[in-house]
């Protein structure tokens, strides 16, 4: 019965696949080059997102708070988080649309960069991912209303599916800015703004 | 009748055989020679078993078995290959690297738990069928896999490794979707899965053909060190921090 369900699925699996494929290549972005890159970033805090996953912070608010109030104010820690986490999700799908076009240009410094960013970015988007399904979780299991476990820590977050938030973000920044002033962009200034 | 299923049946030697010389000329070999030698093989075995069916028909089902049994080996080869092209943007993840192996596993016991079936397990054929099915399946799910990379990571879609798999992946699913429905309904889905199955093989090669028709960009080796080592995005970013904000 399992057997027959997981094969089911596998066929589900490969037909929903090409749906997929089908509706990627349908919405896809034609081609992002380097014009195309600032006015589709959104700018992201990383300070703010230094400052939300510091366990000194966290321990300060729990021990200054009562554990009601710091689990309300958790809750909103988390949003908070989740948004950001977003938008470093965000830059990081288009800037790994143009690492990819730059990855095939002629010029081997360029390539190199460019796969750089590729990496840097996919790294960027699997920590997202991960961070996101684990803050989904948690507000799903709505932490604030019920006392029984404590309440998540965000610090957790410093670190998920192998990857770390800040530095990982950092790179993805130096990298999409090495390659702007390769390529001899003048828009450098933006792109470090909308990051 | 007789003469479009003869067409549908052979069409896939001459595309094939269009897709060997797009390789060969685009030196494809240099980066998947897997897949350009089971393309080759596809050649060299749909030949011998057109003229194997028509002109010494009892050799055919000892033709075709072998053939088949190769086509799988060269199968897994050609999955193995796609991955490890890959698994190079995700070199610096860890947990990535098993997830291939981990892929044979489930596949090879789901297949073998699916087709077990108590009586036949000497018969080398169903050996063969079996191993085709746990092919198909590892093509599924390696295509699926890519499928999830391509949305989730932003990979490019239309690199060659993608479009191996999505070939394969469209082959495979249908196949085993057919395969399926003969198993529920039986003999009288003869005609339909064959149609079903060759149809979709042909349209795999098409999407090869596609694919391989494109410019082929040489890809410079990637370097076991970062393009740009610590101490120069150290140095990156202090010049970074020095632009003043706009």
């Amino acid at each position: 019965m399992i057997v027959m369900i997981l094969w089911n699925v596998i066929i589900a699996a490969g037909l929903i696949s090409w749906v997929v494929v089908a509706c990627r290549i349908w919405f896809r972005f034609p081609e992002r080059t380097a014009d195309d890159v600032v006015d589709f970033l959104v700018p992201v805090d990383v300070e703010r997102a230094e400052s939300l996953l510091d366990p000194r912070a966290e321990s300060t608010l729990r021990s200054e708070l009562t554990r009601r109030e710091f689990r309300r104010l958790q809750r909103k820690r988390m949003h908070l988080y989740l948004v950001l986490v977003r938008k470093m999700a965000h830059n990081a799908a288009v800037l790994i649309e143009w690492a990819n076009r730059e990855a095939e240009a002629t010029d081997g410094q360029t390539q190199q960069v460019a796969q750089e960013l590729q990496q840097a970015a996919a790294e960027v988007r699997l920590y997202s991912l991960a961070a996101m399904v684990k803050l989904r979780f948690w507000l799903l299991i709505r932490l604030d209303s019920w006392n029984i476990l404590p309440a998540p820590s965000l610090c957790e977050l410093q670190e998920a599916a192998g990857v770390r938030a800040v530095e990982s973000y950092e790179r993805l920044k130096t990298t999409a800015s090495v390659l702007f002033l390769g390529i001899g962009n003048r828009n450098f200034e933006q792109l470090l703004h909308n990051l | 009748m007789a003469i479009l299923t003869f067409i549908l049946r052979w069409a896939a030697l001459p595309l094939q055989a269009i897709l060997l010389w797009l390789l060969l000329r685009k030196r494809v070999f240099r980066t998947f020679p897997w897949f350009v030698a089971y393309t080759l093989f596809s050649v060299l075995a749909g030949s011998s078993r057109l003229v194997f069916r028509y002109y010494r028909g009892s050799l055919y089902p000892q033709v075709f078995y072998g053939t088949e049994a190769v086509y799988a080996l060269f199968g897994f080869a050609v999955m193995y290959e796609v991955f490890r092209h890959v698994l190079r943007n995700f070199q610096r993840i860890r947990w990535f690297r098993p997830v291939f192996p981990l892929t044979i596993v489930l596949t090879v016991v789901l297949t073998g738990l699916r087709t077990a079936t108590p009586g036949f397990r000497t018969r080398w054929a169903v050996w063969v069928l079996g191993a085709e099915m746990g092919e198909r399946c590892l093509q599924v799910s390696m295509f699926v896999l890519l499928v999830v990379l391509v949305t989730v990571f932003g990979l490019r879609w239309r690199q060659h490794a993608f479009g191996i798999c999505a070939g394969y992946g469209l082959y495979a699913t249908v196949a085993l979707l057919a395969s399926t429905k003969f198993y529920e309904i039986g003999t009288r889905f003869t005609f339909w899965w064959g149609i079903l199955s060759v149809g979709a093989y042909n349209c795999a090669i098409l999407i090869w053909l596609w694919y391989f028709s494109g410019p082929v960009r040489p890809e410079p080796p990637r370097a076991s060190q970062p393009p740009l080592s610590a101490g120069d995005l150290e140095s990156y970013k202090e010049i970074l921090r020095r632009v003043p904000p706009s």
